[in-house]
């Protein structure tokens, strides 16, 4: 999925926050044109996450795939 | 030579089976029509010539040993994301060139048990991370309908096979929309099943709390047929292990509708579309009135937190899939798809736990609004097929990114795990074709294609072929 009109998205990493954590927390070893063009995805995709934030959540328990196996564990 | 635009999988499956055709020449039609037009329309990475005369010649010999095979001498075009034996298996990317798989995935095992063909590895877009099978690797793959235009994806190839007699049976997968999307903009069937109907074994992952796989097809009779084939319980997939058996009969007799209630929403379902493509879809819900259906208008939730939470899990499970192949800068990945797969190790527990709990939240809604009806009727895109290269579009004077018009109508329901069938309904004047998405409640697969079968027969769209193939 290509990212979102950079124009609206709000910098939730700046350049200098987004290198430290991609190059020395993650060790992404990028260049400057990967780096850049990986920032621009990733403040997308915060800012597509927003309205997680305003929803109400409160008592509400993930939705996951889990499920105990119905034939038991092999002995 | 048999002209595979012309006829259908059902069809030929029972005259393979009579004897008055033989499987092998069914695979030359498909292998010359393949031969013709992959060039120009990219609908295969890899072409499987050999292996499918072999494979005919065995659906012969079997037939002829008195065997009958419900999908005898039907030929397969398998997505190049799910596992085939001994065919590479490259998920559409330079990085996974050379992965040869020593089994096939469980949905393709069933299709060739059951007497299809493989006659080749579908073109996609990389990583089915996207909806327009560009491809920096293998070519863009191109609307048959339209040269120039996208055939949608991440399963364009299986579309562009279908619409241009390449084949009559297609593997798809859908995590966002993949199956529907490029059904809808090459004017063929999809069906995007209930979660854990159709084992994912020997999928190449890109989201396992929302990959499905599903069939594609030229009708709904026979994507009905496939998924009878395909789907049901398997060890290997345990989301299966709690699905209910799919009726005896998925496609009924008869196009009666009385008693079925039809939902049409409002909001972003028409405010985006083109007014072609509205036109279409309410056109063809009168087509459903007519046939017995009542419709009730539906006031449908914003799509914005189910595309938040559609986002945090894709992009945190494909992250989590797909990392070693992400870091290694010298595989030859795209770096739009690198950086679609690396920005998910920036999410954290929090924000991916957030989106499989918004995901409730929406799934409660959903639950409750599907009591007022039973098949919810809305555009399978809101656009015709865009051409290559685009990347945004003028709505209403704002710039849109066409990720959000392609997959808003259809990724709410990866989220909540529901099934959906895209059926073609019309054309745009310029002739592109256009999709109506029937949406059912988890494990009601067979209302849809009931809906989809009774509305085929009621019209004429999926007969029509693309001009000059």
């Amino acid at each position: 999925m290509p990212q979102p009109n950079p124009q609206e998205i709000p910098e939730t990493f700046g350049p200098e926050v987004f290198r430290l954590l991609a190059l020395e927390v993650l060790g992404l070893g990028l260049d400057d044109e990967r780096l850049e063009g990986l920032r621009r995805v990733v403040n997308g995709l915060v800012a597509e996450l927003a309205p997680m934030a305003e929803a109400d959540l409160s008592g509400v328990e993930p939705e996951t795939a889990f499920a105990l196996d119905p034939g038991g564990w092999p002995r | 030579m048999i002209d595979l635009t012309q006829t259908n999988a059902r069809e030929v499956a029972r005259r393979v089976n009579a004897g008055e055709l033989s499987a092998v020449e069914v695979a030359r039609s498909a292998l010359d029509r393949i031969e013709r037009h992959n060039e120009s329309l990219r609908a295969f990475i890899t072409v499987t010539a050999d292996r499918a005369i072999r494979d005919a010649e065995a659906v012969d010999a079997a037939v002829a040993r008195g065997e009958s095979l419900p999908l005898a001498g039907v030929p397969l075009a398998v997505k190049d994301g799910f596992w085939t034996e001994g065919v590479r298996t490259t998920n559409g990317s330079k990085a996974l060139l050379d992965f040869v798989p020593d089994e096939d995935a469980e949905a393709v095992a069933r299709l060739r048990e059951a007497g299809c063909v493989l006659v080749g590895k579908a073109s996609m877009h990389e990583y089915a991370y996207g909806f327009t099978n560009e491809n920096p690797t293998f070519g863009n793959a191109q609307n048959p309908w339209r040269i120039g235009h996208i055939p949608g994806g991440s399963t364009g190839g299986g579309a562009i096979a279908l619409a241009a007699g390449m084949a009559l049976a297609a593997v798809g997968g859908d995590t966002g929309g993949s199956v529907r999307q490029p059904s809808a903009l090459c004017g063929v069937v999809g069906l995007k099943v209930t979660y854990g109907r159709v084992s994912r074994h020997g999928g190449i992952p890109l989201s396992w709390s929302m990959d499905t796989v599903g069939p594609m097809a030229r009708t709904v009779g026979d994507a009905a047929l496939l998924l009878s084939v395909m789907a049901g319980p398997d060890p290997k997939d345990r989301a299966t292990a709690h699905a209910p058996p799919l009726p005896e009969t998925l496609v009924p007799d008869g196009s009666d509708l009385s008693g079925l209630r039809v939902g049409v929403p409002g909001g972003h379902f028409f405010d985006s579309s083109e007014p072609e493509v509205t036109e279409s879809v309410r056109d063809a819900v009168e087509v459903l009135r007519g046939l017995g259906a009542s419709v009730v208008e539906v006031e449908f939730p914003a799509v914005d937190l189910a595309r938040a939470a559609h986002r945090a899990i894709i992009f945190a499970e494909a992250a989590s899939a797909h990392e070693p192949e992400a870091r290694d800068l010298g595989n030859g990945m795209s770096d739009d798809i690198r950086s679609l797969l690396l920005s998910g190790l920036f999410l954290n527990g929090d924000q991916y736990l957030d989106g499989q709990r918004a995901r409730r939240v929406v799934m409660a809604q959903y639950r409750d609004l599907w009591r007022s009806f039973d098949v919810l009727a809305t555009p399978t895109s809101p656009l015709t097929a865009t051409p290559i290269g685009l990347r945004e579009l003028e709505v209403g004077g704002r710039s849109i990114p066409l990720v959000y018009l392609y997959l808003d109508h259809t990724m709410p329901f990866n989220l909540s795990g529901q099934p959906a069938l895209s059926v073609p309904c019309g054309f745009s004047t310029s002739g592109l074709p256009i999709g109506l998405q029937l949406v059912g409640r988890p494990w009601e697969e067979a209302a849809l294609l009931r809906v989809g079968a009774s509305y085929e027969s009621a019209t004429h769209w999926t007969e029509r072929t693309p001009p000059g193939i």
